[in-house]
C-alpha cells in the first residue's frame, strides 16, 4: 500500500507538470510508469479472453491511447489529483477489448483468427491481399509512402524488421519480435514497442498511405470506413 | 486522428508486403547449389543490396548502399547457421539456433552515389540473407550498443568506432543519451569495450 500510495503521489505531480509546464520528462516518467504495468495489463487482456497473440497489441493500442497528450490533460481536467494512471490504463484497455471483442462477433468465420500465428496479430492472407500481384514499382510505391508517412528513419526500419520473417522460423511465418528488432536497432524494447504503436497509428490514420494501398490493391474494399 | 483503416487491415497489408520483402531461405539455398548466388536488393527506403557468400572456410559479405548508407554503422544478424566443415554434407547439415550477429562501417565515400563494405566472417558459414539495421545515433541507446558490441562476432576497430561517434555528435547534442555516448567513448578509447 505505502507503494502504491508512493506512486499515487508521484503520478499526480507528474500529471501536474506535464499539464502546466508542458514539461517533457514528466511526460516521459509517467511513460516508464505506465510501462511498468504492461504485465499487468496483459494479464487483464487474456483474463478477458483475448488470445495471447491478440493481447500485446491491445495493450500497446490501449497504452497509445492513455498517454496522448489530450488524453493525459482529460485525465487531469476530470480527476486532478485524484487522478489514477493505472485506472486510466485499464479504462483505454477495457475499451480497446470492448471493440476487439465486437469486430471478432462482426468477422466471418473464414477470417477469425484462430489460424493466425506470430506474436502480432497477423491474420491470414485474403486473396486480394497476395502480394504476389504486386509489382516492384508498387512494393516501391508502398514504401515510399511509409516513409512519408512516419518521416522518421527510426521507425521506418522498425517496421521494415518487424515485418520481416525471421528465416529460422520461416517455416512458422513468425516475423522479427519487436524484441529483436529493438535489439538489432539498439534501442530499448519498451522505445521499439511505443514507437510501433505510433508507427502503425500513424498509417492507420495516413490519408497518402490509405491512397497508396487502395491504389496497388492491398485494401480491397476502402478500409474499415467502408466495409 | 481518424483512423482510415483498422489494425486488423493494416496487419493483412503488412503481412502481404512481407511475403515478398525477401527472399526466402530455400530459394537461397537453392541459388547457392546453384552457383548462381545472386546479390539481394533491399529497395528503398532500405536501399540496400546485399550479397553473401559462403565456403568451407567462412562467409563473405558485401554491403553496397546509396548516400543515406555513407559512414553509417550497420549490424546484421543471422538466426541460421551452419557450421563450417570440411565436409561438405556436413557442413550443410549442421545448423545452430544460435544467432550470429555483426558490426560493420559503412565507407565516408560514395562512388557514383553508392558506397560499399565488405567483410569476411572466418569459421562462419551463413547461408542466409542477414537482417541489417543502420544505427540512428539520435534514437540509439550506448549501452545496448556497447553490450551487442560486447557479444557481435565481428566489429569495428575502437577507433573506427570513436571517430563515428565524433562524426555525430552534433546530431548527439540534446539527446537524453550525450552523456551515456561520451561515456561509451572514453570507454572505447580506453580500450574497455573489446
Amino acid at each position: 500500500m505505502e507503494h502504491a500510495k508512493q506512486i499515487g503521489g508521484d503520478v499526480s505531480e507528474l500529471l501536474r507538470a506535464f499539464v502546466f509546464e508542458g514539461d517533457e520528462t514528466a511526460y516521459e516518467q509517467l511513460c516508464m510508469l505506465a510501462l511498468q504495468k504492461v504485465p499487468h495489463l496483459l494479464a487483464y487482456a487474456k483474463s478477458c479472453g483475448v488470445p495471447e497473440s491478440d493481447a500485446e497489441e491491445l495493450v500497446h493500442d490501449a497504452l497509445w491511447d492513455a498517454l496522448k497528450p489530450e488524453a493525459l490533460h482529460a485525465l487531469w481536467k476530470k480527476h486532478g489529483e485524484r487522478a489514477d494512471l493505472y485506472t486510466h490504463l485499464f479504462i483505454k484497455l477495457r475499451g480497446r477489448i470492448s471493440t476487439y471483442k465486437r469486430r471478432m462477433q462482426r468477422r466471418p468465420r473464414h477470417l477469425s483468427f484462430e489460424g493466425l500465428s506470430g506474436t502480432r496479430r497477423e491474420p491470414i492472407s485474403e486473396p486480394t491481399m497476395h502480394a504476389t500481384n504486386l509489382t516492384a514499382d508498387d512494393k516501391a510505391l508502398f514504401w515510399q509512402a511509409v516513409n512519408e508517412c512516419l518521416n522518421n528513419e527510426l521507425d521506418v526500419q522498425i517496421l521494415w524488421l518487424a515485418t520481416r520473417t525471421d528465416a529460422h522460423e520461416e517455416r512458422s511465418g513468425k516475423r522479427y519480435t519487436l524484441k529483436k528488432v529493438a535489439e538489432m536497432l539498439c534501442i530499448s524494447h519498451d522505445n521499439a514497442r511505443q514507437r510501433w504503436c505510433g508507427a502503425t497509428q500513424k498509417l492507420r490514420s495516413c490519408p497518402k498511405f490509405y491512397q497508396v494501398c487502395r491504389e496497388i490493391g492491398l485494401i480491397s474494399d476502402g478500409g474499415k470506413n467502408h466495409a | 486522428m481518424r483512423e482510415l483503416i483498422t489494425h486488423e487491415e493494416l496487419m493483412r497489408i503488412l503481412a502481404a508486403i512481407q511475403s515478398e520483402q525477401e527472399p526466402s531461405q530455400a530459394t537461397l539455398q537453392a541459388a547457392a547449389e546453384n552457383q548462381s548466388r545472386r546479390p539481394v536488393k533491399l529497395p528503398e527506403p532500405i536501399d540496400l543490396e546485399i550479397w553473401v557468400d559462403p565456403d568451407s572456410s567462412g562467409t563473405v559479405l558485401c554491403l553496397t548502399g546509396g548516400e543515406k548508407w555513407k559512414g553509417a554503422l550497420v549490424q546484421c544478424q543471422w538466426n541460421t547457421i551452419a557450421k563450417p566443415s570440411t565436409n561438405e554434407e556436413a557442413a550443410k547439415s549442421v545448423q545452430t539456433a544460435e544467432p550470429v550477429h555483426i558490426f560493420l562501417l559503412m565507407p565516408q565515400e560514395a562512388s557514383n552515389g553508392q558506397c560499399q563494405a565488405v567483410v569476411t566472417l572466418e569459421q562462419l558459414r551463413l547461408e542466409t540473407i542477414p537482417a541489417v539495421a543502420r544505427i540512428v545515433p539520435r534514437y540509439a541507446d550506448p549501452e545496448i550498443l556497447r553490450s551487442r558490441l560486447q557479444s557481435a562476432a565481428l566489429k569495428p576497430s575502437a577507433k573506427e568506432l570513436v571517430d563515428w561517434i565524433d562524426a555525430n555528435l552534433r546530431e548527439l547534442e540534446g539527446t537524453k543519451h550525450r552523456d551515456k555516448w561520451t561515456t561509451l567513448r572514453k570507454e572505447l578509447e580506453a580500450g574497455k569495450c573489446s
